[in-house]
């Protein structure tokens, strides 16, 4: 009948879809709210990262194959990038969503040509085409053929780019719509998070193998894949190959085309995410009817033993908490571990461990704003806040010291280190004692609101609010130096046993880091306790409403002012300075400082920049990088601290 | 909230009733202890929530609306927690949860965690969580949204019989139906003040109490516009 009353709508054209997406995105663009601070950071390296890659092609090498090499490489590297991006600033960015136009009747390929062009409309594809010119610019080593050549295959090289990670991103958000897709979603967010992190040891390794060009093999690799063929083209129209430059140009459009297929095939997939969850049977034994679990009959029957019980199963059923583990493990392994074998330094396994508990007590900073407002039934029950504290407390050590015990234990004498011992021993406890401690401690008297747990979409999820993600963010960054510090005492003593040859000092030193541990294990919880029950009202606002909580709740006063929100160039000023410091406080600062200590072969140089200088020299240089780094935070941290509206919603 | 008061008598069945955003979830919140009320008190069976709150919290159950639960259990494992919590011991914890999931028909979902339940689910699974220490006081926000016919009338005698067994209930809604049809006592609350309390018969007067309920928070229904949608 809707049709006899209302002439059908007409369905939109390619052209009428692509316009008006375009038009939507820039819309975006212009009132793009809060996360806009981080994009345009983003932006602001990633201009850095072009102009730097596109630097890359004045080097001449003798060979040219190795330029073709490096060429691969470096658009290797800006694929990963484009992969890796929207995962890492998810919410942040001001793409336009697949899901808002399930119910608009156009056709899915339409709609991905469409989307397509309004991703082309952004500022990333114009930095991308800047390092892209990378192409061009070494090809006019080689003459004009291959220079014309290097143009299009740029243009393609784009094109294909922004397609394969359009197609992750749909392909992501598709499996994102089970749990376990989400676990899976989780997982892969987990790996890009660590190689954020580490992937500079890969990449070290990678670029030694290039520049020494020992690896035949690597190159292959970079050359057959989709991210190569750009060079491969621009190679051969060198040698006037044309069959191999035509083959490279059709294989980069065909892929495209490929690619734009199961893109529009992935969309419908995507939109249909909302349509509920399937539910899933729960890991382990669940409980039976009056039947406790075996290894629940081990725990005491009384409330702290039913919080460690419940906290447990929440460990082997929440992959948020074995991704987190994971996590530390990726992390800690990549940064330590894997340059620990790759240049023979053995001094570096003992501290894998170590490394992997302060990163994983990242994850106790915030235990009650986890748990969201879960809170109220623990508030309900009558005088269970220390049973509540005390469970979290035993449950945490009980998952996370048997793994960093075994790493430390294994690792240490795998190496042969046998000076590590006293080290590790004295300050493995400290550390495990004062995050269960402290973690519990800062969860509850400074808890980051987080998204409620039954409202998630994925581990990593938590909240679109860019003001409750850097609290959390500064919180856990926290809890990580109050662990280290808690270690400082013991490792005092050995260094002294091992400066003063007193081997009693190393004892002492084991001694200490065990009861350090433990009182602050007893401390912070007890302080916990006593203040969930005092303001356990004030933590449930916490948690529920954010610190706006004493105003919101009352519906006759009026709302309370938006979010803090710094101006955006502050936003991007302070976000940029927050990466640069830690650039240069890291790689270019410790990582030279530590490869000259453990007497890394000066060959290795790669980006550290340190490392091009004289040996003499280099420490120095890098201690300059570590000030100039800490100066970076410095005014990062003021450029916060100056805007008055946040001291305002600080109160 | 400005001074609100709303006086509940033992055995009763109280509806509380407002507009979206007028305060309701607050005010219970502020009842039970959840929320710390800027100046007052709350009282149950004349015990102060904030000056004994282990006292008064033994009293009563609450279902809050739209709360997280620990998601991470199935309902059975959700009450053996908190049962445990409380300090009952395992068998007694064991037959009630046994009933309560029984009865609220979520046996079926034995393998199911809390995080994948239903909307519907969830209200239940709160509920029984509100049941399992024999409250004498039930504090229920909204605890007929988003469940089934069949549930709801499940959950009405359970309240019934509760409230006939001597103990009080207090519900707050939007569907004035369901308040007139359960409730004996109803309070109405518009812009963070209550409007109007007192029995049933007290606030409806001759009408019925939508009727009442319109005239107190002062709306207006609006009829005009949309021209093109009847065409």
């Amino acid at each position: 009948m809707a049709g006899l009353l209302t002439p059908p709508t007409p369905v939109a054209t390619t052209r009428d879809v692509a316009s008006a997406l375009i038009g939507m995105r820039r819309t975006l663009a212009r009132n793009s709210p809060g996360g806009s601070g981080t994009v345009v950071a983003f932006r602001i390296i990633g201009l850095g990262l072009a102009v730097a890659t596109l630097l890359c092609g004045l080097i001449r090498f003798e060979e040219p194959s190795r330029s073709v090499d490096l060429v691969a490489a470096l658009l290797l590297g800006w694929l990963i990038g484009w992969v890796m991006g929207p995962i890492l600033v998810r919410g942040a960015g001001v793409g336009l969503r697949p899901e808002w136009f399930a119910l608009v009747p156009i056709p899915p390929r339409r709609l991905a040509t469409g989307l397509l062009g309004a991703s082309f409309a952004g500022v990333a594809p114009a930095v991308t085409l800047v390092a892209f010119a990378v192409l061009p610019l070494t090809a006019a080593h080689f003459g004009v053929l291959p220079v014309l050549v290097a143009v299009p295959a740029a243009l393609l090289e784009l094109v294909m780019v922004v397609l394969v990670a359009r197609v992750v991103a749909a392909g992501l958000a598709a499996t994102m719509s089970s749990r376990r897709g989400q676990e899976l979603g989780g997982l892969l967010m987990a790996v890009v998070i660590a190689l954020a992190s580490g992937g500079w040891s890969l990449a070290t390794v990678i670029g030694q193998q290039l520049a020494a060009g020992t690896s035949p093999a690597l190159g292959t690799a970079l050359r057959v894949l989709p991210s190569g063929w750009g060079a491969v083209a621009v190679a051969a129209a060198d040698r006037s190959d044309w069959p191999v430059v035509l083959a490279a140009l059709t294989g980069l459009a065909v892929l495209s085309v490929l690619l734009l297929g199961a893109w529009a095939r992935l969309l419908p997939v995507t939109m249909r995410r909302s349509g509920g969850r399937a539910p899933r049977a729960a890991r382990g034994r669940t409980a039976a009817a009056g039947q406790p679990a075996a290894w629940e009959r081990l725990l005491p029957a009384s409330p702290t033993g039913a919080v460690v019980a419940k906290e447990l199963r929440a460990w082997r059923r929440d992959p948020g908490r074995s991704l987190l583990l994971l996590l530390a493990l990726l992390i800690s392994g990549l940064n330590l571990a894997v340059p620990a074998l790759a240049f023979h330094l053995p001094a570096g396994l003992p501290w894998v461990g170590l490394a992997a508990a302060l990163i994983v007590a990242m994850g106790a900073a915030n235990l009650y704003g986890d748990d969201g407002t879960a809170l109220w039934l623990t508030r309900m029950v009558p005088g269970v806040e220390r049973a509540d504290v005390r469970g979290r407390q035993a449950a945490w050590l009980l998952v996370v010291a048997p793994v960093m015990v075994a790493l430390t234990v294994s690792l240490t004498a795998f190496s042969g280190q046998g000076w590590a011992w006293p080290w590790v021993l004295a300050t493995l406890p400290a550390m495990l004692g004062a995050t269960a401690g402290l973690g519990v401690l800062l969860s509850v008297t400074r808890p980051v609101r987080q998204k409620d747990p039954n409202r998630r979409t994925g581990p990593f999820d938590t909240g679109d609010d860019p003001n409750a993600a850097g609290a959390l963010i500064g919180q856990q960054y926290l809890l990580l130096v109050l662990a280290a510090l808690a270690a400082v005492p013991a490792a005092t003593l050995v260094l002294l046993g091992g400066l003063r040859g007193q081997p009693q000092l190393d004892a002492a030193g084991v001694v200490v880091g065990v009861a350090t541990g433990g009182l602050l294990f007893w401390w912070g919880g007890r302080v916990a306790a006593r203040r969930l029950a005092d303001r356990g009202a004030e933590l449930m606002d916490l948690v529920h409403v954010g610190p706006q909580a004493r105003t919101h709740r009352d519906p006759t006063r009026p709302p309370p002012a938006a979010a803090v929100e710094l101006p955006r160039w502050k936003s991007a000023a302070r976000n940029t300075l927050w990466t640069v410091g830690i650039l240069l406080i890291v790689p270019q600062g410790l990582v030279p400082i530590g490869f000259n200590l453990f007497g890394v072969d000066q060959q290795v140089k790669v980006w550290f920049a340190a490392r091009y200088l004289p040996q003499d020299r280099q420490t120095l240089a890098a201690a300059g990088f570590i000030a100039a780094g800490l100066l970076a935070i410095w005014w990062a941290v003021a450029i916060g601290r100056r805007h008055p509206t946040e001291e305002g919603t600080r109160s | 909230m400005d001074h609100l008061d709303p006086r509940v008598p033992r055995g009763s069945f109280f509806g509380l009733v407002g507009p979206n955003g007028a305060g309701k979830t607050t005010t219970l919140s502020m009842a039970v202890g959840l929320l710390r009320p800027d100046g007052g008190s709350a009282r149950i069976f004349g015990i102060d929530v904030w000056a004994d709150p282990v006292a008064a919290k033994q009293l009563v159950g609450v279902l809050p609306d739209g709360l997280a639960l620990p998601e991470r259990l199935t309902g059975r494992e959700l009450l053996g927690y908190l049962g445990q919590l409380r300090g009952l011991d395992r068998a007694t914890v064991a037959r009630r949860a046994q009933e309560l999931l029984q009865v609220l028909e979520l046996t079926a979902a034995e393998q199911t965690l809390v995080a994948d339940y239903s909307a519907g689910m969830r209200k239940k699974i709160t509920l029984a969580t509100a049941l399992l220490h024999t409250p004498r006081l039930l504090v229920l926000d909204e605890p007929f949204e988003a469940i089934d016919p069949v549930s709801a009338a499940t959950i009405r005698v359970i309240l019934r019989r509760f409230v006939e067994a001597g103990g009080s209930v207090v519900l707050s809604s939007h569907v004035m139906a369901l308040v007139e049809q359960l409730c004996d006592h109803v309070g109405v609350i518009a812009n963070g003040r209550l409007a109007a309390v007192g029995t049933l018969e007290e606030v409806r007067g001759q009408g019925s109490l939508e009727d009442a309920f319109v005239r107190l928070v002062g709306a207006r229904i609006s009829t005009e516009g949309l021209s093109w949608l009847a065409s």
